[in-house]
């Protein structure tokens, strides 16, 4: 399917750049033709071939933990930047309402009675309408309102406190319709009075109460008119001091600084009460109108005339004043110190004054003027217990200044003098609430400071930050190592010194929050960060293979760095083995430990990933398998391969994957590679059997041929020819087709071997032939179809010999070839077909193969078989051939010598026929002489059976010739005496023949006496010796015997 | 070690009686004449000893006896290229030199297998059968002596034909030996068994005629012969053999 829908994809692709681009047809083609196939290579990983070539090689280290990013907390403001006040916005001198009620005084109860009052006065004017009564009734109603809108305000106070702390939803208002009510009955009243009587000894009164009600009613246009109708009509009044004061008041809070100082000089020369308060009023006015000198000098007379009265003394308001217009006058701060002390001799309050002094450069932002003034508190005072928050004051204000490296030592000076161990800790040490404030001041601070300026790294990437970040995180581990938020500055610290490449430091961070701190929510990133980091700088694999090849065969111990990410790991799984990269994490390490040849420990990492995390999807999962079975492979462990591999398969998981396919064939090499160990060890047998084990177990295997194979050579080599021939008839039927090439040959090669060596030569034959014919070009062919040949010759399969004969012949090029003619020549003679032998030893002997004394032996038998025919031109024809043939080649003198017996002995039948008498006698003799030199031809051809048989037959002619001179008929007519004297004479002729048949007799059984040779003729010798002494019938036989 | 033992012994029993099992397998296979039982069992014990004396041997008697002297001859000298001093293949190599009419190499074989064992019947008869054959009755003496007395001892193979055949080649060496005594007590032990064999009949009329001149038996003897007989060859012998006493008896008178 994968291949199909390649195609189609790579069709598509064709087709639609044809119709865009034609002319660029061919040059397109060829190139995606060349992305097709380099992406088809990579499309498919798991193809066979590349699992194959992948199970080759350990698996490489994954990619597959990549580092996330950790946010940093969001730090809050660690230094608030100072906003400067502007001289008048921000002066607010006391207001009159703080002195007009003395202390102590209970506003409620007073309201109460002065209601009372009011109630009855109201009650007496209806009837009386007395106008001291309405006066007072009026002044009530002043007093009234005075003091409802004093609890009016408090209360309104209170809850925009509580609005503004979000304890109360709505925001409160200020509703003065109350107050306002009283304040108009009251200038009604007033107003009528003076109407009434405006020349009354109490109109004086009656104008400075009226002018303030206007003034509390908001209209200060009528209140100033009734406060200047007073002043001028009324110069020596009693209320004149007040109405001066009011207009002061009125001017200054109208911001008109002239008018309001003037009012406030017309009251100072009154000299009484208001007198400390108008100067020191005067000073504000001096102050605002940015006459600083002229404000500290009005301030100092304020505080000089404290000294002599303590009526309305605002030495306190004075002096602190006074150190917030110090800070904006000529004199610098280091003057400070002897400018209080002039006015403030003692150093007790003099020290609280320059800390005021020290506030009020910082609200101004003068920083040069704070830290001096701190720094000078500090020395007076270096333990006292504010002395941690002067400096803190000085750090924070340098904190958004550009002059950095103040900051820098400030800001160390105060971790280093105010921290835990610090002098001033230890004197403070009875304070411990004072010791803790000024740790959590310090902790968060510092913290909120380093994740701020690790913040700004990670966006600016500048070194200050980061030296700072650095610095930061250095003292507040050095130092806070037992905060509640240190495993975040671990963390965090580790993050940034990750960032930074300092790996070691930053695993060193991570371990801290790992063994320290596992209840952290930073616990499972550092984990996770500590195993990254170390993975950064562990030898890469590059460096791990040169470091093994060095050693080759050895395992190599881990470096301390990578024992420490091993440990790092162990450490991520103790606590996170459910997590996703828990597995991730466990075959990196096992690949390590593949890498450096620990080889059991890495596949107990690899089986730790398939036992606990089993999935479908995760590549790891499914690698972690393959490479436990690459490993066994490579180490040749086949025991445990087996093993593993079972339980593998016995994995629903692994089963659905194609890995279980591959799993299988492994299994089966296993068994495969087991038995080929085995074999390579000696063990044979046991080889065998588990190649044939395997290919019972695996039928399916494309290897059940080759075990099967393997196995029948280990057997064959065992001579368990039996087995041997049954595997090879089961592999000869496994490989028909064209799917084993190699092996079919192999097996039908030998097979034929085999059937020969255990008998079954008719078997041997067929596959001889079945070879032949189906590897017709290979070299044994010609061999083959000579063995089948000779054995169907042996069977007496005349006509399937023939064939197989004249196959051969076809296919051999050798000279020898032509022999065939001959073996079929004997063939057909066993088999009775004289005219085709004949035929075949004529062909044979025409041939151009050597003289040899196959030739001769042919033109021998030849003439033999003519003589069967009654041929006997032929025949003699042929037995002379054959001598012919001899000596031509100077081979088969025994055949060349039966034939040139045969010769004689036709002269010897032709000597025996000729029937003796006078006449014929000589002509006898002659035949007898022309015998005697053929024999002796035959004799010198030195073939003792035919020696034998010529001396016999010498034998045989001399004893016929004496027997026909004996024998021969008698003349007729002679007397007695002459025909007695013609036998004598007939025997005497007749002896010597006789005598020399006896001498050739002997000398033919001599003969074979002497080389104990046992020939036909020897016996007629035999016969012709002992026919004269001894006859018997006699037999043999023969036997046949088994064991 | 007791069980190290006992597994030995056990092991080498059972494949000792393996082996036994298949040999007789084979023998009975090759007796039963049964082609494809023999050549199953014969392959399965050259399977597993592709130099199996016994197989080998066997394979080419089977062939022999089938006519396929090549192969038989292959057989043969497979066999003796394992054991070469195998007195029963060199007989039977003789043998298939025999039924090629190589006589001479028969004789060879047949001294071959007498030289590894000088007590070997079948040898003493087929090389004592050639030599009397040959007339070579001095060397044919000694055997037909050796296998005479073998013979005579066991009685099972007294009742073979081949005891008949030997002892009448045996007695006719004797005869030539002049040792006619021992010659008559083998003819007379042989006649009163009542073998049904002619040829000792007729020789031990010729050596009563002839030797010992006891015309008397000799025209017994012929009379059982005239019984026997069933070749016209040895009628014809028969008849001149009585001419012959008739002549003695009238050249007596």
């Amino acid at each position: 399917m994968n291949i199909l829908k390649r195609i189609l994809f790579f069709f598509k692709q064709i087709f639609s750049i044809c119709f865009l681009f034609y002319k660029k047809f061919i040059f397109l083609f060829l190139f995606l033709f060349c992305s097709y196939f380099s992406w088809s290579k990579n499309a498919n990983p798991n193809s066979d071939e590349d699992q194959l070539n992948q199970a080759r090689y350990l698996a490489s280290r994954p990619k597959g933990i990549q580092k996330g990013r950790a946010l940093l907390p969001k730090s809050r403001k660690t230094f608030k930047k100072i906003k400067k006040k502007t001289l008048l916005k921000y002066a607010k001198p006391p207001t009159l309402s703080h002195l007009y009620f003395p202390e102590g005084t209970n506003e409620a109860e007073l309201e109460k009675i002065t209601s009372m009052e009011i109630n009855q006065l109201y009650k007496i004017l209806k009837t009386s309408k007395r106008p001291d009564i309405q006066i007072r009734l009026a002044s009530l109603y002043v007093e009234m309102g005075k003091l409802i809108e004093s609890r009016i305000y408090e209360q309104y106070t209170e809850q925009l406190e509580l609005y503004k702390a979000g304890k109360q939803n709505t925001l409160p208002q200020l509703n003065l319709n109350v107050v306002q009510n009283y304040f108009k009955k009251a200038v009604n009243l007033f107003q009528i009075y003076i109407q009434r009587y405006p020349k009354s000894k109490r109109a004086d009164e009656v104008l400075f109460h009226l002018g303030y009600s206007y003034f509390q009613l908001g209209k200060a246009n009528q209140g100033k008119i009734n406060y200047e109708r007073l002043i001028r009509q009324y110069p020596k009044s009693l209320y004149l001091e007040d109405a001066y004061f009011h207009l002061g008041e009125y001017y200054f809070d109208t911001r008109n600084w002239k008018s309001a100082r003037s009012y406030y000089d017309k009251v100072s020369r009154f000299n009484a009460k208001f007198y400390s308060f108008s100067i020191y009023k005067i000073a504000w006015c001096f102050y605002n109108e940015g006459k600083v000198e002229k404000a500290m000098n009005f301030m100092v007379r304020v505080i000089n005339n404290s000294k002599k009265s303590s009526r309305f003394s605002f030495v306190h308001e004075a002096l602190n004043d006074l150190s917030s217009f110090y800070v904006y006058s000529k004199y610098s701060p280091r003057e400070a110190d002897s400018f209080f002390k002039a006015l403030v001799p003692s150093d007790k309050h003099r020290l609280r004054i320059m800390k005021k002094l020290a506030y009020a450069y910082k609200d101004v932002g003068n920083n040069k003027g704070l830290r001096y003034i701190f720094r000078f508190l500090i020395e007076r005072d270096p333990y006292n217990p504010q002395a941690y928050d002067y400096k803190y004051q000085i750090v924070q204000a340098y904190a958004y200044s550009e002059n950095r490296t103040i900051f820098n030592k400030e800001f160390r000076e105060w971790l280093q003098y105010y921290g835990r161990d610090s002098a001033w800790s230890k004197a403070n040490k009875s304070n411990s609430a004072l010791i803790n404030k000024a740790l959590n001041l310090m902790e968060v601070t510092l913290r909120n400071y380093t994740f701020r300026m690790h913040h700004s790294f990670a966006k600016t990437k500048s070194n200050y930050a980061k030296n700072q970040a650095l610095f930061g995180y250095s003292f507040y581990v050095r130092y806070f190592s037992d905060s509640k938020h240190a495993s975040d500055i671990y963390f965090h610290y580790g993050e940034m010194l990750f960032d930074l490449g300092q790996f070691k430091k930053a695993a060193e961070q991570y371990e801290v929050v790992v063994n320290k701190y596992p209840k952290s929510d930073k616990h499972e990133p550092s984990a996770l960060n500590r195993v990254l980091a170390l993975e950064k700088i562990i030898p890469t694999e590059k460096e791990v293979r040169l470091i093994v090849k060095k050693n080759p065969g050895k395992s190599i111990p881990f470096p301390p760095i990578v024992k420490k990410f091993e440990n790092s790991i162990q450490k991520y799984i103790q606590y996170y083995s459910k997590r996703k990269k828990a597995p991730n994490m466990i075959y990196l390490i096992a690949n390590l430990h593949s890498e450096y040849r620990h080889y059991d420990r890495a596949v107990e990492y690899w089986m730790k990933i398939i036992k606990n995390y089993p999935s479908k999807k995760d590549p790891i999962f499914s690698r972690s398998a393959r490479a436990v079975i690459d490993t066994y492979s490579l180490k040749k462990d086949y025991k445990s391969l087996k093993k593993v591999s079972k339980i593998f398969l016995a994995n629903p998981i692994i089963r659905s994957f194609p890995l279980a396919g591959e799993i299988q064939k492994i299994l089966g090499k296993i068994q495969f590679n087991e038995a080929q160990e085995i074999a390579k060890k000696g063990n044979l047998k046991l080889s065998a059997k588990i190649y044939e084990n395997f290919a019972k177990e695996s039928q399916n295997s494309t290897l059940v041929v080759s075990a099967l194979f393997n196995a029948s050579l280990n057997y064959k080599k065992l001579n368990n020819i039996s087995k041997t021939i049954q595997l090879h008839n089961k592999l000869n039927r496994l490989t028909k087709g064209k799917k084993y090439p190699k092996i079919r040959f192999q097996v039908l090669k030998n097979l034929p071997d085999l059937y020969q060596r255990t008998g079954q030569y008719l078997q041997a034959a067929r596959f001889f032939e079945t070879y032949a014919l189906t590897y017709p070009k290979d070299k044994n062919v010609p061999g083959f179809w000579y063995n089948s040949a000779i054995i169907y010759d042996g069977f007496n399969f005349y006509d399937k010999a023939v064939s197989a004969y004249l196959k051969y012949y076809n296919n051999s090029k050798s000279l020898d070839r032509h022999q065939v003619y001959y073996l079929i020549a004997q063939m057909r003679h066993r088999e009775g077909k004289l005219k085709k032998a004949i035929g075949n030893y004529e062909r044979y002997i025409r041939s151009p193969w050597k003289n040899d004394i196959t030739k001769v032996k042919s033109a021998f038998q030849t003439a033999r078989l003519n003589k069967i025919l009654g041929f006997k031109a032929e025949e003699l024809k042929w037995y002379k051939k054959t001598i012919q043939l001899y000596k031509a080649g100077g081979q088969g003198s025994d055949f060349a010598a039966q034939a040139q017996f045969e010769l004689a002995y036709q002269v010897y039948k032709n000597f025996k026929n000729i029937r003796t008498t006078a006449q014929t006698l000589n002509r006898k003799l002659k035949l007898l002489e022309t015998l005697k030199n053929q024999l002796k031809d035959v004799i010198r051809l030195n073939y003792s059976p035919e020696v034998v048989s010529s001396l016999t037959l010498m034998g045989l002619a001399h004893r016929h010739l004496g027997h026909a001179i004996l024998h021969a008929p008698l003349p007729k007519g002679l007397s007695r005496s002459d025909m007695d004297q013609y036998k004598k004479g007939i025997a005497q002729t007749a002896q010597p023949f006789q005598k020399s048949a006896d001498q050739y007799f002997d000398q033919a059984i001599q003969k074979s006496k002497k080389i104990k040779g046992y020939f036909p003729w020897l016996k007629e010798a035999e016969k012709a010796v002992r026919s004269s002494a001894f006859f018997q019938e006699k037999t043999y036989f023969l036997q046949l015997e088994g064991l | 070690m007791k069980n190290i033992i006992l597994f030995i012994l056990i092991f080498s029993y059972k494949s000792f009686s393996e082996k036994n099992l298949l040999n007789e397998k084979m023998e009975q296979a090759f007796r039963s004449k049964g082609q494809a039982r023999f050549i199953q069992a014969v392959s399965s014990v050259l399977a597993e000893d592709e130099k199996n004396l016994k197989a080998l041997n066997y394979l080419g008697l089977y062939h022999l006896k089938k006519g396929r002297i090549g192969l038989a001859r292959i057989a043969f000298e497979k066999g003796l290229s394992h054991h070469p001093k195998s007195f029963v293949l060199h007989n039977n190599m003789g043998l298939v030199a025999l039924r090629e009419n190589q006589k001479h190499s028969a004789v060879l074989s047949f001294e071959q297998s007498l030289k590894y064992n000088s007590s070997y019947l079948s040898a003493l008869i087929n090389l004592s059968s050639l030599y009397v054959e040959f007339y070579n009755y001095e060397k044919a003496l000694p055997l037909l002596r050796k296998a005479y007395s073998i013979m005579k001892e066991d009685r099972k193979l007294r009742l073979s034909p081949k005891y008949i055949k030997t002892a009448n080649n045996y007695a006719v060496v004797l005869t030539w030996a002049k040792d006619f005594k021992q010659a008559e007590f083998i003819y007379r032990h042989l006649y009163k068994k009542d073998y049904l064999a002619i040829e000792p009949l007729i020789n031990y009329a010729i050596l009563l005629i002839d030797y010992l001149k006891n015309l008397n038996k000799a025209i017994k003897i012929l009379d059982r012969a005239d019984f026997v007989v069933k070749k016209s060859k040895n009628k014809r012998e028969i008849r001149n053999l009585r001419n012959k006493i008739r002549k003695a008896k009238n050249e007596k008178k």
